[in-house]
This record gives C-alpha cells, structure tokens and sequence, in this order.
C-alpha cells in the first residue's frame, strides 16, 4: 500500500491524499492521525471498513494467549517519531519488535509505519514460530529496500515450563534489553550471546534468556536509557538495575526518568513484563474465610514438599504477615494474597494498601524478629501506595 | 466479626478457650476484654492450641498480658497443646518461659 492509499484509508482530506501522491512532505496531521489509529485512540474510519484493508494495531494484552505477557510502552515526545513496537502472536508464541527508524520526528513517522506493517503483515496468519535471526534480517532488509534504515530488536517469548519463560532476542543497532527479576529484584544475564553482522551494515547480538518466576524486560531506545542516568547509556542501564533492586520498584518507569534533560528524538520504552502466580485471592480484612483458606493451601502445599516443621515455619511467618497487612489495609480494607511454587523456592506476597512502610519502620512490625529468622523476608512500596511484603523459603532446607 | 476462639468449656474451676487451626489476624480489643472476662471469673483458664498450626505473634502476647494479670492471685493461666512450630515463635519472641505451656488440658489441672 502507498502512503496515499494509507492516508485515504485512516480519513485524510483527499487534498492531503493528492499531495502524498505527488511526493510532497509528510503533514505532520498524516503521523498524528495515523498514531492515532495504532495506538486504539481511535477507531479507523467506518468508510474504511473494507475486508482486506491492513490493520495497523498493537494486539492487546489479554489476546496473548500462549504467554500471559504484560505489555506497556512509553515513549517521549510522545506524538511523532520514528520509534514504533510491534506485538504478534505466532504460532505458541509471542513476537515483540522495538523499533527505531533513521530521521526526526515526522519524516521519520512513515518509515516506522511501514516497518510495522511489514511486521504485521510477515506475521500475519503465520502458524509457525519463525527463525528469529532470518525473520529480522528480512526485515531489515525489506526496510532498506525502502530507503528506510532500521535499528531494531526483535524478542520472541515462549512458555518453556509453568513458571518458566525463554526469551529469544535479536538486535540490530538497537540496545540489549534489561531484564529484571520482578520478586527478588536482581538483573538477568543472557543465558547466552553471540555477536552478529548486520545484513544491511552495522553489528548486532542475538541473546538468550532462560526467566523464572515473576520478571519484567525493557526494549528501549539508547536514548531512554541515558535518560535514567546521569549521561550515558551504560550509567542508565545501571540505574535501572538499583531501581529494580529497591523499595520502590513497583513504581511506574516514568518516576525514574531525568524530566530535566531536554526532550530528544530517540525515546521509547516497551515493559514487558509477567507476574505469575499458582493462587492469588484478594481478600476482605473483615472477612476471615478466604484468607484463612489461602494459608491452608499455601501450608497443604509447602508441606508436600518440605514436611510438616518447615511447613508450619511457612505458614507462622505468612499469618503474622496477613496480620500486619489487615492492620494497616486503611484504604478499601482489602489485602492481596499471592503464592508461587517455583523449582528452588516458595514465594508469598503480601499486599496492602496502609501508609506504607518507612525506613526502618519494619523493625516495629509485630512478629518480623520471628519471620526474619524463619524465612527470607523483603518490604518495598505497593502502587499506588501501600506496602508489599514478601515472603520466600528455599526448598532445599539450608 | 465473629470470634475467631471458642469457649468449650467454662466453671467457676476452669475455663477453656479453644484456636482453630488457623489464626491470620490479630485479636481485637474486644477479644481480649472478652477473654480478661473469662479470666476473672475462673479459677483456671486454659488456652487450648492443640488444633492450631499458626497464629500470629500478637496473639501469644495477648496471652502473656492475660497471664500478667493473673499474677499475684490464685487464678492459673495456661497455654495447651503448642505445636513445635508455635512453641518455637513463643521462644524467639521471649515469651516461651513467660507463658505457662503444658502438653495437654489434663497437664493443666
């Protein structure tokens, strides 16, 4: 399709379609509209209805069916760029491209539109899982047939096990992601990486990660990164792992980034991320049933495997744990019960929406003396306020 | 909210006040009224744990402060039937020598 055709397709004036058919530059309401229109703001046109007409969308979320991804992004500015994600399901497995396209702002806007259409379209119906390293050198190559330079990373996401989750990835010009536990708050090293040649010039990675439990990705611009830090991509990527590994890590990205900077072409970010749990409740503090419930399975579970001693270790630090949650639960009055049997450890989280905890301020918890010297315990901030309490025991007793 | 304990048995010579297998929050002031109630108006008040797998800290130091009270006078308080694990918490949080334990009701008497 030509960027006329698209342009008639997401509603332009036929006189902004004539000028795109002579050659003339991009309008500036082309890239707006036709983000628009990726980004679900708004419906295509009705007149554009038709059957075979491409659909320039981002699948959401709960569509993922193979792997129950979470998927956000951001990007700064925010309107027009040459920054673009794409997100597919192929086959048992999920598709997630960042993007990044040579130019400024608008003049850039219509190469990264045809990168993701080709995305969308290479993918489309494809009921296998494509050989990644191929599948991004083709797009690579495609785009440059187009006069469009691409630097991208491509990561395909597939379920290897119940809590378990391989993650391949390609880059091209584009940076390695950051991958981050999300319960114990530490880094994740590729499993392994090896260098590669660009098909169109330049170098790039394809890397390998084997993810457990709960942990979130971010695909971002060289220029996002530098925007945790204090100058370089490096100093921002470190940045992110001491955000990680702190009490406030559940805070949104946007409260770590470096507002004062002056805002720049190249940044974007995409989150991926998965949270994953054998039971979950949310609970009343007045009613006791359904919490009482949770401990039962929780210990029922723990000690199938670990007996009857560590069990009721377990289930003693969780209950004095919920007790701390329903006494400062103010807002709603509900706690969030969460419980994960992963290969090597135990995990439970518990949630709450108090004032939060402060500096030093666990110390005052009732029973943290015994918790603390029962399993491993960690506090960090809730979102959007509250505390999260996290309680793991290692299967293997020490 | 209904009561999380019951009271099995209850005489002027002994009253016993039972723990499901259970307990995830903490008792509430008019529990621990409650319970100073029994207290007073029995010669022996025993709290029978002998079901309860878990329970909170703050329950144990209800406990400690009812057995503080009978202290001094000839009113008994004990606590019966501690799993290993519970009797463990008692300790870590000092109260195992303050709470008088005993295996079983009929250790109580």
């Amino acid at each position: 399709m030509t960027q006329a055709g698209l342009g008639r397709l997401i509603g332009l004036s036929q006189g902004r379609v004539s000028q795109l058919e002579r050659g003339g530059t991009v309008p500036v309401e082309y890239a707006t509209r036709l983000q628009d229109v990726l980004e679900l703001r708004d419906p295509l046109p009705v007149s554009a209805a038709e059957p075979n007409a491409p659909r320039f969308m981002l699948a959401p979320a709960d569509q993922l069916l193979p792997v129950p991804l979470t998927i956000s992004s951001w990007s700064r500015p925010r309107l027009v760029s040459g920054d673009f994600h794409a997100v597919r399901v192929v086959g048992n497995a999920v598709l997630v491209v960042a993007g990044d396209v040579a130019g400024r702002g608008a003049q850039a806007f219509p190469g990264a539109s045809y990168a993701q259409g080709l995305i969308q379209g290479l993918t489309s119906n494809l009921g296998v899982v494509p050989e990644l390293q191929a599948f991004a050198e083709s797009v690579l190559q495609s785009c440059a047939r187009v006069s469009t330079a691409l630097a991208a990373a491509f990561a395909l996401f597939r379920r290897s096990g119940r809590h378990h989750v391989a993650v391949d990835v390609v880059t091209f010009g584009y940076p390695a992601p950051v991958v981050l536990h999300g319960t114990s708050g530490q880094s994740a090293l590729p499993a392994s990486r090896i260098e590669l040649r660009s098909p169109v010039g330049g170098e790039g990675a394809a890397l390998r990660f084997e993810l457990r439990g709960g942990w979130l990705m971010l695909l971002a611009s060289d220029g996002l990164f530098t925007r945790f830090g204090a100058g370089s991509e490096e100093d921002g990527r470190r940045e992110l792992v001491a955000w990680q590994r702190g009490a406030r890590r559940d805070e949104p990205l946007e409260g770590f980034l470096d507002r004062a900077a002056p805002s720049g072409d190249d940044e974007s970010a995409l989150l991926v991320s998965w949270r994953v749990w054998d039971d979950e409740i949310e609970a009343s503090v007045e009613e006791r049933a359904p919490r009482i419930e949770f401990v039962r399975r929780v210990r029922q579970r723990v000690f199938a495997v670990v007996g009857e001693e560590r069990a009721d270790r377990f289930a003693n630090c969780l209950v004095d744990a919920i007790a701390n949650a329903c006494r400062h639960a103010h807002e709603g009055r509900r706690v969030w019960l969460r419980y994960r049997d992963a290969p090597l450890r135990f995990t439970v989280e518990i949630e709450d929406r108090g004032a939060g905890i402060g500096r030093g301020a666990e110390k005052k918890l009732a029973g943290i003396d015994y918790m603390k010297q029962s399993v491993d315990v960690d506090f960090r901030r809730a979102m959007p306020f509250g505390t999260i309490c996290t309680l793991s025991m290692e299967k293997e007793a020490k | 909210m209904t009561t999380i304990y019951s009271v099995v048995e209850k005489s002027a010579e002994r009253t016993v006040v039972q723990l499901p297998d259970y307990v995830d929050d903490d008792p509430s002031d008019a529990d621990e009224h409650a319970i100073e109630a029994l207290a007073s108006t029995t010669d022996c008040l025993a709290f029978d744990l002998s079901a309860t797998r878990a329970i909170p800290t703050s329950w144990l130091r209800m406990m400690w402060r009812v057995t503080q009270l009978a202290k001094g006078t000839d009113k008994r308080i004990f606590v019966v039937g501690v799993k290993p694990e519970v009797r463990r918490k008692a300790d870590l949080i000092a109260l195992e020598k303050q709470l008088h334990m005993r295996e079983t009701l009929e250790d109580a008497k």
